[in-house]
């Protein structure tokens, strides 16, 4: 996918975010009685500023399309998004899983599978990380930055 | 003299020159660590000041302070991910360097940068801090409107080819800031109801996950396309990328010189940063190079000019700290705790009844100073060794530190999914070639420049006029349009060049 492609998908769906978030922006900022500047004078003027930069780009990209402009050179491919994905899915399950299952299971599971997620096969090597980093985390932040990390509710 | 050789003697003692260096490596550490700051850990060593000699207990602070300036360039160079906002800037060309294998040239010449930096700034603190003060003092809002201003053009300097993607990014850092509660009449805008979202967006979150996650999702996804395990960086076999040459020296010490005198000006001014600082610099040296298209593709200039900065405001943050008791930051705010709490009262009459102790303070910054040097130094190879480390061990450690810290730093798990949601927007940015330090900077300064405009149309009753009345607001108004006017016309002509 060319840069000027990408800039006309990107341009095209920040026109048609900056344009609905213009609408939406009175219900989520509470008007005051104020004669100067109100609280919504910035987000409104910032929405109108990207919608107008989304429709430059979006020409911009529509006229250089057949072109590479430069600005990035990121490929996209679908069996990288399936991991990128999965890494998310992970994350999330491991914050959400701190305070039940305690910082030392949670963080040592979660090495386990961000480990294999990012190619790595010496299990040697993971089963050590996962065995001394957690511990070694959370003693750290104990002890120097006096923070107790979660031991977790599910074990008492 | 005399006073020097009383000060020297306060100093030089072995339990300051012990706690210097506990201060400098926990700084070197934390700052490194993405999610850990310096505020953080200068606020955590506080209690520890209380039991010890005002002079001991400062020299420990400063070198957390320091320390942890310096250490958030280390993860930038290496890993793309800044452990402090400042290194964000490092990041552009450091990280490009270290890619090219030359991760121990930018991480030396971080090192010289971030000395020389600190250096000259404690020296104009020692020598220039009342006057410096003086100038500070006049900035009312409509200076901080214009200087914002000014800053926010950084965008169009960094932005390059893609500007309006830039400008994107940096409208969208303005926006993403005016979430929670209006800073001038308390009204909560753009929350959608949800009640963590009143407090506004943090700016941990944003610095870790657009910098941090979405650098760890764009390396699992190379992990697929390759499915092998492969270390993040390969060191160069010449000798000559990994040292700073005197030619490379050279041509580095312009931009440290002006970063340092923009550290050393904006550090003076409170409230500003050194994230600013550092910004403003790189997009000063851009502007001044030769050779500005190798920004942000590995220019050792990048690299002086954002660490001379922002490690330049580490002295001067202390002018109106000391000189007229007004603390520019987090930081310094934490600092005068430990002042006030051993009965030292900041201000004009320091200087004149506590004499000693100041001349003492001011050896002990420079002290730090060259510590922190000889630190550096020493853990260099500790730190290039950590690009010996794979990928699969690196990055899941990377995600596990990300979100220990936002939850540390935050207290909040709702937070930790902000960070992820900023690091799925920051890999969707780089997918699409939006680069991500417009945002940042649009995030630091939109605040700063919000309130300094409805202040300044409050005080001059809705008059504009405001900012061209005033001289030192004048000429910032007037170096922003230059500014804006030499990127329109690059812009104009790249786009006519045949």
């Amino acid at each position: 996918m060319t840069q000027g492609v990408r800039d006309v998908y990107s341009g095209g769906v920040l026109l048609v975010l900056s344009i609905a978030l213009f609408f939406v922006i009175p219900g989520q900022v509470e008007t005051t009685v104020s004669d100067t500047l109100t609280p919504a004078f910035v987000p409104t003027t910032i929405t109108v500023l990207i919608a107008a930069l989304s429709a430059v780009l979006l020409v911009q990209g529509l006229r250089s399309r057949a072109q590479e402009t430069g600005g990035g050179n990121e490929t996209i491919t679908s069996g990288g998004l399936g991991y990128v994905a999965v890494t998310i899915g992970v994350i999330i399950a491991y914050a959400a899983a701190i305070p039940w299952l305690g910082y030392i299971p949670a963080t040592a599971a979660v090495l386990l599978g961000l480990a294999t997620l990012y190619g790595n096969r010496n299990w040697k090597q993971i089963v050590i990380i996962m065995v001394i980093a957690p511990p070694v985390i959370m003693v750290f932040f104990r002890y120097t930055m006096l923070v107790l990390l979660p031991e977790g509710k599910l074990f008492g | 003299m005399d006073q020097i050789f009383v000060g020297l003697d306060q100093i030089l003692t072995v339990q300051n020159i012990l706690l210097m260096i506990v201060g400098l490596i926990i700084g070197i550490v934390i700052g490194a660590i993405p999610g850990l700051n310096v505020p953080l850990a200068v606020a955590l060593a506080l209690p520890f000041t209380f039991k010890l000699a005002p002079l001991a207990g400062l020299s420990m602070l400063i070198g957390i302070y320091k320390g942890g300036t310096y250490g958030g360039s280390i993860a930038a160079i290496l890993i793309n991910v800044p452990g402090t906002p400042a290194a964000a800037a490092t990041a552009m060309d450091g990280n490009a360097l270290a890619r090219q294998g030359k991760a121990g040239k930018a991480l030396k010449l971080s090192i010289y940068a971030s000395i020389f930096g600190e250096l000259v700034s404690d020296i104009v603190l020692i020598v220039a801090a009342s006057q410096i003060a003086r100038i500070a003092l006049t900035f009312g809002p409509p200076e901080f409107f214009a200087l914002g201003l000014f800053a926010l053009t950084i965008i169009g300097l960094i932005s390059g080819a893609g500007l309006t993607r830039g400008l994107i990014a940096g409208a969208l850092g303005i926006l993403l800031s005016t979430v929670g509660l209006d800073p001038i009449e308390g009204e909560v805008r753009l929350a959608f109801g949800i009640y963590e979202l009143t407090g506004g967006l943090k700016f941990i979150a944003l610095i870790i996950g657009a910098f941090a996650i979405s650098e760890a999702l764009v390396q699992v996804e190379k992990s697929a396309a390759r499915n092998v395990e492969f270390n993040v960086l390969e060191i160069s076999k010449d000798p000559e990328d990994n040292r700073v040459s005197a030619a490379d020296f050279k041509k580095v010490f312009p931009s440290m010189l002006r970063g340092t005198g923009l550290g050393v000006f904006i550090g003076a001014i409170p409230g500003i940063g050194a994230a600013i600082a550092a910004f403003l610099s790189y997009g000063v040296a851009k502007k001044f190079s030769n050779e500005p298209e190798k920004f942000g593709n590995g220019a050792i200039e990048g690299v002086a000019a954002s660490e001379s900065a922002n490690n330049a405001v580490t002295g001067s943050t202390l002018i109106p700290l000391l000189t007229l008791g007004i603390p520019g930051d987090v930081i310094t705010a934490i600092m005068l705790g430990a002042l006030t709490v051993h009965g030292l009262i900041p201000g004009p009459t320091l200087f004149q009844e506590q004499g000693d102790f100041i001349t003492a303070l001011f050896i002990g910054m420079l002290i730090v100073t060259l510590l922190h040097f000889v630190i550096a130094m020493i853990g260099l190879p500790l730190f290039i060794r950590a690009v010996r480390v794979p990928r699969g061990v690196l990055f899941p450690l990377v995600i596990v530190l990300c979100v220990t810290g936002t939850m540390v730093a935050t207290g909040s798990t709702f937070d930790v999914f902000v960070m992820l949601g900023f690091g799925v927007l920051g890999y969707v940015m780089v997918k699409f070639g939006f680069p991500i330090a417009p945002m940042l900077i649009g995030f630091i300064l939109g605040p700063l420049v919000e309130v300094a405009l409805r202040q300044s149309m409050i005080i001059s009753d809705d008059s504009f006029t405001v900012f061209f009345t005033r001289p030192v607001a004048a000429v910032f108004m007037v170096l922003t349009c230059v500014v804006v006017v030499s990127v329109a016309w690059q812009r104009f002509k790249e786009l006519n060049r045949p």
